[in-house]
């Protein structure tokens, strides 16, 4: 049997469908969900707010990219310690736009979680099989060495002078270019998103799939949910047109972690009795720098994101190589006018290189607004939480310098605009910093919807059934219960993988 | 113009803010002035040299917010600067032609939209 996927001028008028379950939200957690459960015979209906993409509608622009995918126009930002963050609102979600970074959660922060949580079945032991199965269905493989580029050789370098543990990046994709174009879309259509991936084999398996259609409302009785209703919305405009409802024996929700608690707030304030919904919201805040050397190092060709190392994950931050457009690389730059200019200039001989840091003790919320589906964000970076920063910039510029770089600009107030010598970054170590001296992004978010194996302290168990409505599930990155310490996308969707098998058995 | 294209594609509810943001550069030397002769005008009457100390306060105030606003502003500005076909060109970081299965993006074509029109 097969499915169909519709899009926004398929729909002639409202609707109203009846299916075994409806996952929100076509992301890696729930285009993960649909497939199992489809294969699994169920009947399944998934939604999606926004529209498909295809190479030809893949924006090289960043900016433009960012407002053509990224809700908020790509400039959402935090409250509080303000930082930008951001949610894909495309059929396959982050995965579109993501660098397809996959990761396990480490052995020691999944034992963590186990001990602080309550939880009994969530160690690496019980998720490996998990893991296994995405990995092997999406050819998760080591970065080729032929696409790395200097960018990331020149990173490995480094590690070796220092004796630091690296890598190539595990990532979701088959016969790369090395475009270094993961974050506006995959036009060499190698990066093995969910959306060419997953969906299509829930569709083959004989799911529906609705695209354009912005789910609004859990509907409930009692401690059961019914189905879900929304409306249909134009891509890019958001203009809302007709509605629908789908009637269905479970709900599983992988609307992302920015909009699962706003539509469970939406829905009278849905599995909550915990009062943890939309509480606990944490990211792992990035920094980068930028570093010149005397060499070319042409630093747009080679995978985005191709070399790592988990050397100071117990330390709290993991450390990446990156590309993405100038325009949102420049961001970071320090100076003004000539000086950035000139900088600017520089651009060919340099490198940017990320950590992203495990600030757990860093937490925020997630509200609804009274209008509208965009959330209401409110995070502080923690005072104790800063010195992760501001030691993974101190190891960045460290390896930046033995692997040759002539200057390092890491765009913290307080430290100078270029560090020349280990002797300029001891300021990194010794500086008392306060938030908003970093410049930090945070795209990778969780906890909103966090799991715990007590239901008065968490929203969900750790098979993503809700505590208090019977056959409502949530598979996505806002069940972690803390930072994985790692990029999530992996582990979000192992959870999704034993979540479709919890929802399967429960119909 | 560039700016303009993306600017279009923002949501209203941003857009205004950064109208707010542009106002609040424009006139913030109204009240605090640039240095030298005439540093109380408008933002955009400032001499060049004028403007740049000012962005320069802004920059390097101890005040985060203020810094915020700066960054904002250079923010929208090198978006626009850096997605200009002839400044990426210049820098050697043009995007190339890409496509499924065909040549490693550092032996590929400049993309022809950002191509020297006539090459």
């Amino acid at each position: 049997m097969s499915g169909s996927v519709r899009g926004f001028a398929d729909y002639r008028s409202d609707c109203i469908e009846d299916a075994d379950v409806v996952v929100v939200g076509s992301g890696p957690g729930g285009a993960v969900a649909a497939k199992e459960l489809a294969e699994a015979g169920r009947d399944v209906v998934l939604l999606e707010e926004g529209p498909p993409l295809t190479p030809e509608d893949f924006e090289l622009d960043g900016a433009i990219s960012m407002a053509r995918t990224m809700r908020d126009s790509g400039l959402r930002t935090t409250l509080g310690t303000v930082m930008p963050t951001m949610q894909a609102v495309c059929l396959g979600g982050g995965s579109v736009v993501n660098s397809a970074i996959c990761v396990r959660a480490p052995e020691f922060v999944l034992d963590e979680w186990c001990e602080r949580y309550a939880l009994r079945h969530s160690t690496r032991a019980d998720l490996d099989p998990h893991y296994q199965a995405v990995g092997d269905f999406l050819g998760i493989a080591p970065t080729p060495e032929e696409v790395l580029g200097r960018r990331n050789t020149l990173f490995r370098e480094g590690c070796d002078a220092l004796g630091y543990s690296s890598e190539p990046i595990l990532r979701n994709v088959r016969d790369c270019r090395g475009s270094g174009e993961c974050f506006t879309g995959c036009r060499a259509r190698a990066k093995q998103s969910v959306d060419i991936t997953y969906v299509p084999a829930a569709v083959r398996a004989g799911a529906r799939v609705l695209t354009s259609a912005r789910v609004e409302k859990v509907v409930s009785v009692g401690r059961r949910a019914t189905g879900v209703q929304g409306r249909f919305v134009e891509p890019f405009t958001e203009r809302a047109a007709g509605s629908f409802e789908i009637r269905a024996r479970a709900v599983v929700l992988a609307a992302g972690c920015m909009a699962t608690p706003v539509l469970l707030e939406k829905s009278g304030g849905l599995a909550n009795r915990s009062r943890q919904a939309g509480q606990n919201l944490r990211f792992h805040p990035g920094v980068a720098i930028t570093a010149f050397f005397d060499e070319t190092v042409d630093p747009s060709f080679g995978a985005t994101q191709g070399y790592h190392s988990f050397e100071f994950l117990r330390d709290g931050y993991k450390l990446e190589t990156l590309w993405a457009p100038p325009a949102i690389l420049a961001v970071r730059m320090p100076g003004s006018g000539h000086a950035l200019k000139n900088r600017l200039g520089r651009i060919p001989r340099s490198v940017v290189w990320d950590a992203i840091g495990s600030c757990n003790r860093s937490v925020g919320t997630v509200r609804a607004r009274r209008r509208g589906f965009s959330p209401r964000l409110s995070w502080r970076l923690d005072r104790r939480d800063i010195p992760i920063l501001s030691q993974a910039l101190y190891t960045l510029s460290e390896i930046a310098l033995a692997a040759g770089a002539r200057g390092v600009m890491t765009g913290v107030q307080g430290v100078p605009e270029e560090i020349h010598s280990l002797d300029d970054a001891q300021v990194l170590r010794n500086k008392d910093f306060q938030s908003s001296d970093f410049m930090t992004g945070g795209n990778h978010a969780f906890c909103s919807t966090r799991m715990h194996g007590d239901p008065r302290r968490g929203v969900v168990d750790e098979f993503g059934r809700s505590h208090d409505v019977e056959n409502l599930y949530i598979a996505d990155t806002g069940v972690f219960p803390q930072c994985p310490s790692v990029n999530p996308m992996w582990t979000g969707m192992a959870l999704a993988h034993r979540t479709a098998a919890a929802v399967s058995d429960g119909l | 113009m560039h700016t303009d294209r993306w600017l279009v594609r923002v949501e209203p509810r941003v857009r205004l803010l950064m109208r707010l943001l542009f106002f609040l550069v424009e006139h913030a030397t109204l009240f605090f002035p640039a240095p030298g002769w005439g540093g109380w005008r408008r933002f955009s009457s400032l001499r060049p040299e004028q403007r740049e100390a000012a962005l320069e306060g802004w920059r390097t105030s101890r005040l985060g917010p203020r810094r915020l606003v700066f960054q904002a502003l250079r923010s929208i500005v090198a978006m626009g600067y850096l997605s200009y076909p002839p400044v990426l060109r210049e820098l050697g970081i043009a995007p190339r032609s890409i496509r499924p299965g065909g040549p490693l993006a550092n032996e590929a074509p400049i993309d022809p939209r950002y191509a020297e029109p006539g090459s």
